[in-house]
């Protein structure tokens, strides 16, 4: 062995060739080291050649550091410097960092004791080459002199680490760090170094069960490999797994897509696994060793309950969910000896049928307290909420790779209900309105299962059915597993439609504000949009998202509470009617096409029209779609005589100033319009219906009606017709108006509605009052969206919702426009 | 080379997105952004008080592409974007002086 056949060596571990292990490496490098050393014998003479760290435990990552000891029995024993140049150099040379000392014995143990980083890397010290008695008796003083009495202090400082390692990795759950982060190497490490101070004087330090030494060697053993895939993938000394390069290592280890899941996931899922199972068992040691540290002479405390056997009262399963109570009422958290005994009784808990209804009520009473979170994350990770609820286990550990979700789908629905359970009435978010729901059984127990169905594609209606069967298998009554289904089904839509709908459109909210029917399932689930947000991560909350948040929430509100679906029954209504005209589709009319009208249809229009209209209307409007036109129109009239009235119905596409052409048309054959209902649907689709007069000569109606006809198409065509109306006002009329004119009544009003600006008009009838109306409004190119025309005795009133550029009409120019409007009309009958 | 800024409706990203994949432009960088021309926000009556929410979340997005593929670009932004209602927002064109490829040091066109 030679450098070259070192750097070579080297090329190939880097080079991943034939699966080369740390352990491989370290050998290669124990084999040139003590090539070296052989070769100058004289040089080294009784000098001890230690290795450190990794190194000292026979690991050598592909870009790790190579911590290297040269004790020497007293100072001046040998030419430092020629031995410097004979150890080190080559290995600068070669690109290796090379961690180096050359000290004395004495010197090394003085660094130590004053330094417990240096302590810790000797307890890792591992003869390359040198007389083994000297090394021995150098352990022997390191473990006398310093490991020995300075036990206890040794033990809080790894804490210490551990806690402030944990604390600041734990903003970077996207990207873990397999080496300083939770669950890394760091962690194993400790708690090798725990062992290794044997807190317990009578028996050896063996802290792990056989059954957890074995899990734990598994999860090592999946971290070792992942950490020499990423410096392998890296090119460097790189311990952070970021975003980017998890694929990579997760082809590297060989995982491959299997069901609905990518390679990525279930790496990620296996390392988390792997990660918080060591994360969890340096925190059991460091407290088991706290523990002994902080009651010196005592017999390990907590490794027995001196007089309760906790085995006894962990036979009753509703004992454990106060056990778990109690912890965290206290503070104090679950003991090793509490955690054994309790895992132990879960192979008959999953035999046993039904203890879970039996202790249902309680953690209900838990789930629904401030101590919530808590528990929870205990049970989770104590393994018992898979216990209570086995559909947990498949999610537990499900990783969404995407940059958003910083945590396993588990730890993110309790993660929910924490955020629930500390959402303050200051909240910015709407504190006030939703801060009563933050405890409400439905939204707790929906926090807790909304991602239930993950595992499977469309996770919210999945969700919803597991919710369901869970819920009543657990006893609940009928309505709150309703409603926590309703909530896990929906619990995307919030945010869906905030920023992928147009929330300046009135359907968009009046749909929304239909799937969700109340306002106390609008909070509801608003509340439980914010919480699964903050629970995800920041990306997913933040205040761009909240002011479209916001401006949802007010929107559907104000829909709901004062809108035409204010009244609950009106919700349920929508959804039968749709049933009903399913149930009536006509036979030429296909079941998509026939969904596809129905799907466009505004929930004003489905509700105002009968259905017996609306068939007529589908049937008109295929015709329409039939003939081909674009530019023209479909007319049918139907004389009522009962009502001595025609029925006129108009299918056209929306245009501007489409409603002026017909009322233009209307006024020019002296047909008055007693009433109308207009609408367009969501495609453009324009569908009118207007109640006209009778037709002076009632014989020739319907030549009238087929004039009134050819009128609007050449409206349509030319518009320049348009401004020449005929208005004959009767004297009689002019006469009363000129004694009140406050039988004109104009009003735009810009609150009334989220989307339009309401005109109402209230005038006495005449014909050609609508063609002028809808004539100036067309020319300020004021755009119609729906009107509601009522005629009672003589007087019209009519109501118009109209927008200027897609928007409501600005506030600043609606009191000229009033008065414009108001002196238009007046001059009619003056 | 132009530097083209869109800004408009969040939930017309996706749409735009497609256009500009569509004609060949491959790379693009999205901003979440809040702000107001003639498009007002909404309106809150809230804890007993009414107030006017002026700012209105909306979407930047930013791509750099040769001078030929100008006219093309904005053609089908406009028709992706395009609502016909206050909001849809606008599209800014300027002039980049010069793009490099950092991974491999390429500049002008061919780093686009």
């Amino acid at each position: 062995m030679n450098i070259e056949l070192l750097r070579q060596a080297r090329d190939r571990y880097h080079a991943g060739e034939g699966d080369l292990s740390p352990a491989w490496f370290s050998g290669q490098m124990d084999l040139w080291i003590e090539q070296i050393c052989e070769k100058d014998r004289p040089l080294f003479g009784s000098s001890l050649v230690v290795a450190l760290g990794g190194y000292g435990r026979g690991e050598l990552y592909p870009h790790s550091d190579i911590d290297l000891l040269v004790c020497l029995p007293e100072a001046g024993s040998t030419d430092t410097q020629a031995l410097a140049e004979a150890l080190f150099h080559p290995l600068w040379d070669s690109g290796f960092d090379v961690g180096h000392g050359v000290r004395t014995v004495a010197e090394t143990l003085e660094l130590a004791a004053s330094d417990f980083e240096v302590l810790c890397s000797l307890l890792d010290a591992r003869l390359l080459f040198g007389p083994q008695a000297e090394f021995d008796a150098f352990r022997s003083a390191v473990r006398e002199r310093l490991l020995t009495p300075g036990r206890d202090e040794l033990v809080r400082w790894l804490n210490g680490r551990h806690e402030e390692r944990h604390r600041r990795q734990g903003e970077r759950l996207l990207a873990p760090n397999l080496k300083d982060g939770r669950g890394g190497q760091r962690d194993l490490q400790t708690m090798r170094w725990l062992e290794l101070t044997e807190p317990f004087p009578d028996k050896r330090g063996d802290f792990l069960q056989l059954s957890e030494r074995t899990a734990l060697a598994a999860s090592a053993e999946l971290l070792a490999r992942a950490r020499v895939a990423l410096h392998r993938a890296s090119g460097r000394k790189n311990d952070i797994l970021h975003l980017e390069m998890q694929p990579d290592l997760a082809r590297r280890l060989g995982y491959g897509a299997a069901q609905e899941r990518g390679a990525v996931e279930l790496f990620l899922s296996d390392l988390h696994k792997a990660m918080t199972e060591i994360a969890l068992f340096c925190r059991l040691c460091l407290n088991h060793a706290l523990a002994a540290a902080n009651v010196p002479g005592r017999d390990g405390g907590g490794l027995t309950e001196v007089g309760l056997d906790f085995s006894v009262l962990v036979a009753d399963p509703a004992n454990i969910l106060e056990l778990f109570r109690h912890s965290a009422q206290t503070g104090v958290p679950i003991g090793w000896q509490t955690r054994r005994i309790i895992q132990a009784r879960f192979p008959s808990l999953d035999t046993d049928t039904g203890w879970q209804r039996a202790v249902a009520p309680r953690f209900a009473d838990i789930l629904c307290g401030p101590l919530a979170p808590h528990v929870l994350g205990q049970m989770l990770e104590v393994g018992f909420l898979n216990r209570f609820l086995p559909e947990f286990t498949d999610v537990e550990h499900l990783v969404q790779f995407d940059a958003y979700h910083l945590l396993p789908v588990g730890p993110h629905m309790v993660e929910t209900v924490r955020q629930l359970a500390f959402f303050e009435f200051g909240n910015e978010f709407l504190g006030d309105v939703l801060f009563p729901l933050r405890d409400v059984p439905c939204l707790r127990w929906a926090a807790l299962l909304h991602d239930i169905g993950k595992a499977e594609a469309d996770h919210a209606v999945r969700g919803a059915e597991m919710s369901r069967r869970i819920l009543e298998r657990l006893g609940y009554d009928d309505e709150l597993c309703r409603e926590c289904a309703f909530l896990i089904e929906y619990h995307l839509l919030l945010v869906h439609t905030a920023t992928r709908r147009d929330l300046g459109e009135e359907s968009v909210i009046h749909g929304l504000a239909a799937t969700l029917g109340t306002v106390a399932r609008l909070d509801a689930l608003t509340l439980l949009t914010w919480a699964d947000s903050i629970a995800t991560g920041p990306k997913a909350w933040n205040p761009w998202v909240e002011n479209l948040l916001r401006e949802t929430y007010f929107k559907t509100r104000k829909v709901l509470d004062h809108g035409f679906l204010a009244d609950e029954n009106k919700v349920h209504r929508l959804s039968r009617l749709r049933d009903s005209l399913r149930s009536s589709r006509p036979d030429h009319c296909s079941v998509q096409e026939f969904e596809a009208f129905l799907a466009v249809m505004p929930p004003r229009y489905l509700m105002q029209t009968s259905p017996r209209r609306i068939l007529e209307h589908v049937d008109l409007v295929r015709s329409f779609a039939s003939q081909g036109g674009t530019d023209g129109f479909h007319l049918v009239w139907e004389h009522r005589p009962k009502n001595g009235c025609f029925r006129v119905t108009l299918i056209s596409r929306d245009r501007p100033g489409l409603f002026a052409r017909v009322c233009a048309a209307l006024a020019r054959h002296a047909l008055s319009v007693l009433g109308a209902e207009l609408c367009v649907w969501d495609d453009r689709t324009v569908v009118d219906v207007f109640w006209v007069t009778e037709p002076l000569d009632l014989l020739y109606a319907d030549d009238t009606m087929a004039m009134f006809r050819s009128s609007l198409a050449r409206l349509m065509a030319d518009e320049s017709g348009l401004d020449r109306l005929p208005v004959q006002v009767a004297p009689r009329l002019k006469k009363v108006f000129a004694l009140d004119e406050d039988l004109v009544q104009v009003h735009l009003d810009n609150e009334a509605s989220d989307f339009h600006t309401v005109l109402s008009l209230q005038a006495p009838d005449v014909p050609g009052l609508l063609a002028t109306v809808s004539l100036c409004l067309y020319r300020l190119g004021i755009d119609l969206v729906f009107a509601k025309i009522a005629t009672q005795k003589d007087k019209a009133m009519d109501i118009f919702h109209v927008r200027m550029g897609g928007e409501k009409i600005p506030e600043s120019e609606l009191p000229e426009l009033q008065n414009s409007l108001r002196f238009l009309v007046c001059s009619l009958y003056a | 080379m132009k530097r083209v800024e869109i800004i408009t409706r969040p939930y017309k990203l996706d749409e735009i997105k497609e256009a500009l994949t569509g004609i060949g432009i491959q790379g693009m960088t999205v901003t979440e952004v809040k702000g107001f021309g003639r498009q007002r926000g909404h309106k809150e009556v809230y804890r007993g008080a009414e107030y006017q929410v002026d700012f209105v979340s909306k979407v930047k997005i930013e791509i750099v592409i040769d001078d030929d593929l100008l006219d093309q670009a904005l053609d089908a932004i406009q028709q992706a974007a395009k609502t016909g209602k206050i909001g849809d927002g606008k599209i800014f064109v300027s002039t980049i002086d010069n793009a490099i490829r950092i991974r491999t040091g390429e500049s002008g066109a061919s780093a686009l």
